[in-house]
């Protein structure tokens, strides 16, 4: 059981940035997680209803020296109210859990 | 497989828009070794105990909802049923026993504690009638403590006596929180086939068959249930049944996640995870709002149970693929006074008592959170609890009954419980008298159901 959720390792986040799209958004974004020492593995992105822009990074948490999750959180939340967008971390199981059998 | 940017989104609207959350963590602790003949060491050692083994509770759940990014509404404490846990009491020692619970209970930051119980469907011991005696005062005088009595079995009958002071006691109790419309009664419940590991409030307690400690979890969602139906309005009920399933397979997903994470955070086994349908008083978290959107004008109305029986059967058929253990009430919960739909219709009229109870014979809970006029006879209240407990025996599932007899107030009035309790219209109960019946007293013989050996 923990091992089915554990799949996608154990430090995985699911980063989603949800508002109006504008340049720059992806840039501030994984400067964050990279100065987090977090490992980007995947990033995918669109822009909804016209002007809705979502973006969906997966990164890895550095196992050792990185910065802690509420940490991250905070700096993410930051950005977020800085550049008018909803920023949310959430670790990847919660996705796992939802939707693969 | 790497998720899609669907699936992303799909769970975050669950959470933002239609109300996603693990509706109770609830840590159930096994108080029998702190059982003894010294009143006060035994509320010493119970207070010790929930203090020491839900410390982290609080903080560790808070940052599991952070992490998954998903909000836990409550975090509770179930123990063991308490009425026995001291030799030879005397009624003051019980209330002292609450103050203990009810501080400790403030201490760890959980909002309520259950397991101030005692099962009593076959019969009382002596200090489980001073427990019934100083009942009423032990809720009356704490916040935080929930009580909950069983009076009735499938294998045992219905302990005729036992409901027959539980109506007094409720009438009592009424009496003592009569500045705040009864209050007292909000955090009682009497049940039949009360189960050991129901996480959810005011009748969690800790089973005698569970182990030490476990957290169990009540899921909850009718929210995201009623978002998926809104999406099939004119699909036949088959394809409802369908959506009910695969919704109710995602929120317990989630569910059945968090509990493992703190269960294995706390170093405290994982129990089981309830498939409940739990709403809240907020707007869009509705089981009345489900049965309306199944295609009832108003709950209450006819054809509100068969929406209910549907409901009910696919939330449990979607979660129980979902989760490698399923156990307490399971079942979607209909309580008037927490559901902003249901509320309505009682307020208008669609919702009567003797609807709520037939649609109480296809769902997982009672008659919850009922209030009734504050001049309703104990044995009016002690022969619904009957016929409720009734239900529960024939038909081998639990029935819970929360009646609040508001005082000073009859039909047509709201009975106002503040905080968590939200409020309830007060709904009409029959005339006719059960006095008699009730003086009978002894024991409803166990059905032929009870007898299946």
């Amino acid at each position: 059981m923990t091992d089915r959720h554990d799949e996608g390792g154990a430090g995985r986040v699911v980063v989603t940035v949800q508002g109006v799209d504008r340049v720059g958004i992806v840039a501030d974004v994984t400067r964050v997680l990279a100065d987090a020492g977090a490992n980007l593995v995947d990033i995918d992105q669109s822009v909804l209803r016209g002007d809705l822009f979502v973006m969906v990074a997966v990164a890895d948490l550095a196992p050792e020296g990185g910065i802690p999750f509420a940490e991250l959180r905070e700096r993410l939340e930051a950005l977020g109210e800085r550049i008018g967008v909803q920023v949310a971390i959430q670790r990847e199981e919660i996705f796992r859990a939802m939707h693969r059998v | 497989m790497s998720l899609t940017l669907h699936e992303i989104v799909e769970t975050l609207s669950m959470v933002r828009e239609a109300h996603l959350d693990i509706r109770t963590v609830t840590l159930g602790l096994n108080l029998q070794d702190c059982a003894g003949a010294d009143p006060a060491k035994v509320a010493d050692a119970v207070a010790a105990r929930v203090r020491e083994k839900a410390a982290r509770l609080k903080a560790e759940a808070d940052a599991i909802a952070r992490e998954f990014g998903v909000p836990i509404v409550h975090v509770r404490v179930a123990v063991t049923p308490v009425a026995n846990l001291i030799a030879a009491p005397a009624v003051g020692d019980f209330t002292a026993l609450a103050g203990a619970l009810d501080a400790a209970a403030r201490e760890v930051g959980v909002d309520f504690l259950g397991g101030f119980s005692a099962l009593v469907e076959k019969g009382t011991t002596a200090a489980e009638r001073t427990y019934l005696e100083a009942l009423p005062d032990a809720l009356a005088s704490t916040e935080r403590v929930c009580a909950s009595v069983n009076v009735a079995s499938t294998h045992a009958g219905i302990h005729m006596d036992a409901v027959r002071t539980m109506g007094e006691v409720i009438v009592r109790a009424a009496a003592k929180t009569a500045d705040r419309d009864g209050v007292a009664c909000a955090k009682l419940v009497c049940f039949a086939n009360a189960v050991g590991d129901n996480p959810f409030m005011a009748g969690a307690f800790h089973g005698f068959g569970e182990p030490g400690a476990a957290v169990s979890i009540g899921i909850s969602g009718p929210g995201v249930v009623a978002r998926a139906l809104e999406r099939v309005p004119d699909a036949d009920l088959g394809t409802v049944a369908e959506t009910v399933k695969r919704a109710a397979f995602q929120i317990t997903r989630a569910g059945e996640l968090v509990g493992r994470e703190l269960s294995r955070r706390l170093g405290v086994g994982f129990g089981i995870v309830d498939l409940s349908l739990a709403p809240t008083d907020r707007v869009g978290d509705s089981v009345g709002e489900i049965l309306e959107l199944i295609g009832v004008e108003r709950v209450g109305g006819h054809g509100s149970t068969a929406a209910l029986a549907l409901l009910n059967d696919a939330v449990k058929k979607g979660g129980a693929f979902a989760s490698e253990y399923v156990g307490g009430l399971s079942g979607a919960f209909i309580p008037v006074s927490e559901d902003k739909v249901m509320g309505r219709a009682a307020a208008e009229g669609h919702l009567t008592l003797d609807k709520l109870e037939a649609m109480t014979a296809v769902c997982s809970v009672g008659l919850d959170m009922i209030a009734l006029p504050g001049d309703t006879p104990a044995t009016t209240i002690a022969a619904i609890l009957a016929d409720e407990a009734a239900i529960g025996v024939i038909n081998r599932k639990t029935t819970a009954v929360r009646l609040i007899p508001v005082p000073g107030k009859g039909v047509g009035d709201v009975a106002r419980f503040g905080g968590l309790l939200g409020e309830a219209p007060v709904m009409a109960v029959h005339p006719a008298s059960a006095a008699a019946l009730i003086a009978r007293g002894g024991r409803i013989p166990a059905p032929l159901q009870g007898l299946g050996n």
